[in-house]
């Protein structure tokens, strides 16, 4: 691999992992810093140093009222959902693997595999609890709203296509199982 | 533990930083000024964080400057001091003064 090469995919990474809103301006300072130092080419740097950048903003997401409302609603909808994200945070931010690794290995999967589960077992419950549609529906979509606000690694679009799209499939299982149950005749 | 409208130590540092650097405040020389100025190695994403939340409170303004080479074409976010941040920073440092205030302990003379 050249060293253009390795430059190029280290700032692929990092323009994959970076809150979108300072995206540019976060790119630039990691180049202009890359080249100042003649590391431009240096993989684990760009790692070490996204890494950096994402774990902070995601520490700091966790300060904020809609990120606390989010996780409440998560551990209330699908706890083992909102132990996962959790344990993934506390792992990422505790430092137990090597400092390039945690967010591009542990929270990017991790969040995503918690706000599947979440919005997946949300949509079970507004299938099931047809007396309570309304509340379910709202449970929904502050869920949807709220995961907006936590996984910095991505856009908002995608994360709340994700946990709608889950929603959704639990809501079609739901259905599928409700139509398996046994009518009452008459 | 800080005030609802309070700053922390590195909130401090950087609106300083900010305030030395005048026209030329953006991630990266704010995060130099500092480890020049007390040799004090900040992360990248603690400044990013900091910087943010600063402008969220108020205290801050932001612009994206012009692209250059030396960054692969991509504008700098350049930070300035607003009027509310040189106030919460004066109110800071005055109550860290003021709590100082007779500790002979705490004589920074040199």
């Amino acid at each position: 691999m050249t060293d253009t090469t390795t430059f190029g995919f280290g700032h692929k990474i990092a323009s994959w992992t970076l809150p979108e809103s300072q995206r540019e301006s976060i790119l630039g300072d990691l180049e202009e810093d890359a080249r100042r130092r003649g590391d431009s080419s240096n993989m684990r740097w760009w790692l070490a140093e996204t890494s950096s950048i994402v774990c902070a903003y995601y520490l700091d997401s966790f300060r904020r009222p809609e990120s606390i409302t989010a996780i409440v609603a998560c551990l209330l909808v699908c706890p083992p959902a909102a132990l996962l994200l959790i344990g993934s945070a506390h792992i990422a931010l505790s430092g137990p693997l090597p400092e390039y690794i945690p967010t591009i290995a542990v929270l990017t999967p991790a969040i995503h595999a918690s706000w599947l589960a979440t919005g997946a077992m949300a949509g079970f419950i507004v299938s099931r609890l047809r007396t309570r549609l309304l509340l379910a529906a709202i449970v929904v979509t502050t869920l949807i709203v709220a995961s907006a606000r936590l996984p910095i690694v991505e856009t908002t679009t995608v994360m709340m296509l994700t946990t709608g799209t889950a929603a959704m499939v639990g809501i079609w299982l739901g259905s599928v199982l409700d139509t398996k149950r046994p009518q009452p005749s008459g | 533990m800080k005030s609802a409208d309070g700053l922390g130590e590195l909130e401090q540092l950087l609106l300083i930083a900010v305030i030395r650097l005048r026209q030329d405040a953006y991630a990266v020389s704010v995060r130099d000024e500092v480890e020049k100025r007390i040799g004090r190695s900040l992360s990248r994403g603690t400044v990013y964080v900091t910087l943010e939340r600063l402008e969220r409170k108020g205290y801050l303004s932001s612009e994206l400057g012009s692209p250059t080479p030396a960054r692969g074409g991509k504008a700098k976010r350049m930070f300035a001091i607003r009027p509310t941040g040189v106030k919460a920073l004066q109110k800071s440092l005055q109550d860290v003064s003021e709590m100082c205030a007779g500790l002979s302990s705490l004589n920074f003379a040199r």
